[in-house]
């Protein structure tokens, strides 16, 4: 599995890092975050030390930029990270998996020069869309906030990054809103709204230049003409939070995931005792190919267990007899109630294959 | 003497300062039943507010957005009325518009019920048959201290406190009810009509946890009948899709008191979809895989 995930992010040109869950008082001071986040921070002491557990990822992934000198060459670098983060929320607005104190986030932080900050907010849109079209979400709004009245960083970097995302977004020809003055002291961002089954908005991803960062913990590059400068530094993250997404695609499916998102499958059910052997080993045939397969031998009726399975929304049930078992064959169910008959393995792999690959579309 | 604009560009001169309602009725009779309030220069006045400058004027009805929300913000004073009549002893805090609806905070020292919910919600519709008008009044910071000193509402005393010198203030009649509001309001309780009381929870004074904590009635409030019942069957068709619901039936996750706002992905079904990275990653390589 970490070589899927290598192997995607690679594709999209980003490092997969990992960094310390807490970190020393002195790292989050210098990056400003004690001074204005300190009460939402979990913190802990070691030998007369202070740390606090990380609520944020980025003031790390500078760290990990810091390693080495970097060139112009080296740039864009984009470091990614299933970044597990902790905020003290208040107690009274925690909501299941919608308001956590806990999260991962699917973080990822750009080095990059003002001239190809365009082009990587372009290529974050394309990958926004694919993602949440992936997950059955059709309706994207987006917002661009521009510059509030206190800010870091000259006149003439807000101009040229708030063009930068604009052209990216028209480049697309994609409908946006404005938000004038919205945008963080540090820079400007772009917010990807997705609407679910019920209407209700829910912002998810987003991308957030950044000129303070950098200066304040120190990353710089050698540019073309020799000099060190500071890189801008693009926050970005699709679903934002896992544990909340996942909490937003229970809702909008109710339960119903498309199958390449179901925790179980397929479920594997015998007629009789005599048929465990080859349940079995059809079981371990699937899980060895990587899909999610739970297995139900017990000695119950199998229209008793079609239902039960059913209302655990399980996407395919298939059930050997004794016949199937000697025709190496498998019926095939499934949780809308539908009857696709009697088939081999094979068909029933290309049925389930199919239904994988349509992701959230159609389901 | 004022020119008014209309938003389609008509003028119309009148020889003396004008209302909404006047303005509206000058349009027509349908309109001056409808007009809810008035976006002067695109500030929102109430219908009652006479006009001496020229000015580019629109009339809101319960069709604009501004007309909602003015809806909504009446029907958190209605609430207060409906509150004082039923539970004179309790004490008015702030009662603004939320999405979907209202809100009042309240101090009172027992705890509203679901009956009581009904009870106020049933005065409510009672108080609305009655057509009464709502009647602005722009009043001094010192005479808003003596309507509420003489009305024993602490709060709305320390909020009048809290407002600058010298800046007007605008009281609203609901007959013998009293409440303090930016506004504007709706000018009769004829435009409110479809409205439910949600639900009781608990909120500090002023949002700190310091304070005293009150008691917070909410209500979902439309301009129309059919509004309100296509978001009741959307809350409902929410609650049957709530995520906690779900995923205890599925056994997705569970949470426990000794870790609030943390999540134990425990269970082997879980233990696929805490790898949710790798699914959606796994996911995006199978459609390119697909496609190339």
């Amino acid at each position: 599995m970490e070589q899927y995930i290598r192997k995607v992010l690679s594709k999209r040109g980003y490092l997969e890092i990992k960094t310390p869950q807490a970190v020393d008082r002195s790292l989050w001071e210098k990056s400003g975050h004690w001074e204005k986040f300190k009460d939402d921070m979990f913190t802990t002491t070691s030998e007369n030390r202070e740390y606090a557990i990380k609520p944020m990822n980025c003031p790390c992934h500078v760290q990990v930029f810091n390693q080495g000198l970097k060139s112009y060459r080296d740039l864009p670098l984009r470091l990614a990270e299933f970044g597990s983060c902790h905020r003290n929320e208040p107690s009274g607005s925690l909501h299941g998996l919608m308001r956590v104190r806990n999260f991962v986030q699917d973080d990822a932080h750009i080095f990059c020069t003002e001239s190809q900050i365009q082009h990587e907010v372009a290529n974050f849109i394309d990958l926004v869309f694919e993602v949440y079209q992936s997950f059955g979400f059709n309706s994207i709004q987006i917002k661009l906030s521009t510059r509030p009245n206190k800010r870091v960083g000259s006149e003439e970097i807000w101009d040229k990054s708030e063009k930068a995302l604009e052209d990216a977004l028209n480049a697309k020809s994609l409908n946006w809103d404005l938000l004038p003055g919205e945008g963080a002291f540090y820079g400007p961002k772009i917010e990807f709204s997705l609407t679910d089954c019920l209407g209700r908005v829910w912002q998810c991803g987003t991308i957030q230049v950044d000129f303070s960062m950098p200066q304040r913990l120190g990353a710089t590059y050698i540019s073309e003409n020799g000099q060190r400068n500071h890189p801008v530094m693009l926050h970005r993250a699709i679903l934002g939070s896992f544990e909340r997404f996942i909490g937003i695609l229970i809702e909008h499916y109710a339960g119903h995931f498309p199958t390449w998102l179901a925790p179980v499958q397929v479920v594997i059910m015998g007629i009789t005792d005599r048929n465990s052997t080859a349940c079995k080993s059809i079981s371990e045939e699937l899980s060895k190919e990587g899909y999610r397969v739970d297995l139900d031998l017990r000695n119950e009726k199998v229209g008793f267990k079609i239902r039960e399975h059913t209302l655990q929304r399980v996407p395919f049930m298939l059930v050997i007899g004794d016949k199937e078992e000697e025709n190496k064959e498998v019926s095939v169910r499934t949780r809308s109630g539908k009857d696709l008959g009697v088939m081999n393995i094979a068909s029933f792999l290309s049925i389930l294959d199919d239904s994988i690959s349509l992701m959230g579309r159609n389901n | 003497m004022p020119i008014i604009t209309l938003p389609d560009g008509t003028r119309k001169k009148f020889d003396h300062p004008i209302t909404i309602s006047e303005i509206a009725a000058s349009i027509g009779p349908g309109l001056a039943k409808a007009a809810l309030a008035g976006k002067v220069d695109d500030m929102l006045i109430d219908t009652s507010i006479p006009i001496s400058k020229n000015s580019n004027v629109q009339i809101i009805t319960a069709r604009d957005k501004e007309g909602l929300e003015i809806i909504r913000h009446s029907f958190a004073h209605l609430l207060g009325h409906a509150i004082k009549q039923l539970y004179p002893e309790a004490k008015m805090t702030i009662g603004p518009v939320i999405e979907d609806g209202f809100y009042y905070d309240i101090s009172y020292k027992e705890t509203f019920t679901p009956k009581d919910l009904d009870k106020i919600e049933s005065r409510m519709k009672e108080l609305i048959k009655t057509n009464y008008d709502v009647i602005v009044k722009i009043v001094s910071k010192d005479e808003a201290r003596k309507t509420f000193i003489q009305r024993e509402e602490p709060y709305k005393l320390e909020i009048v406190d809290g407002i600058p010198e010298g800046e007007t203030i605008k009281l609203y009649k609901h007959k013998e009810y009293t409440d303090m509001c930016r506004g504007p309001h709706v000018p009769n309780t004829k435009h409110l009509r479809s409205f439910k009381l949600m639900k009781v929870s608990g909120a500090y004074w002023r949002g700190n946890s310091d304070n005293e904590m009150l008691q917070r009635i909410y209500g979902t409030a439309w301009s129309n009948s059919k509004d309100l019942q296509s978001y009741l069957e959307r809350i409902e068709e929410a609650e049957r899709r709530d995520h906690r619901k779900i995923a205890k039936t599925l056994s997705l996750f569970h949470t426990q008191e000794e870790s609030p706002g943390m999540v134990f992905l425990a269970s082997k079904r879980l233990g696929y979809i805490s790898d949710f990275g790798t699914i959606y990653t796994k996911g995006l390589i199978q459609k390119r895989l697909s496609r190339n």
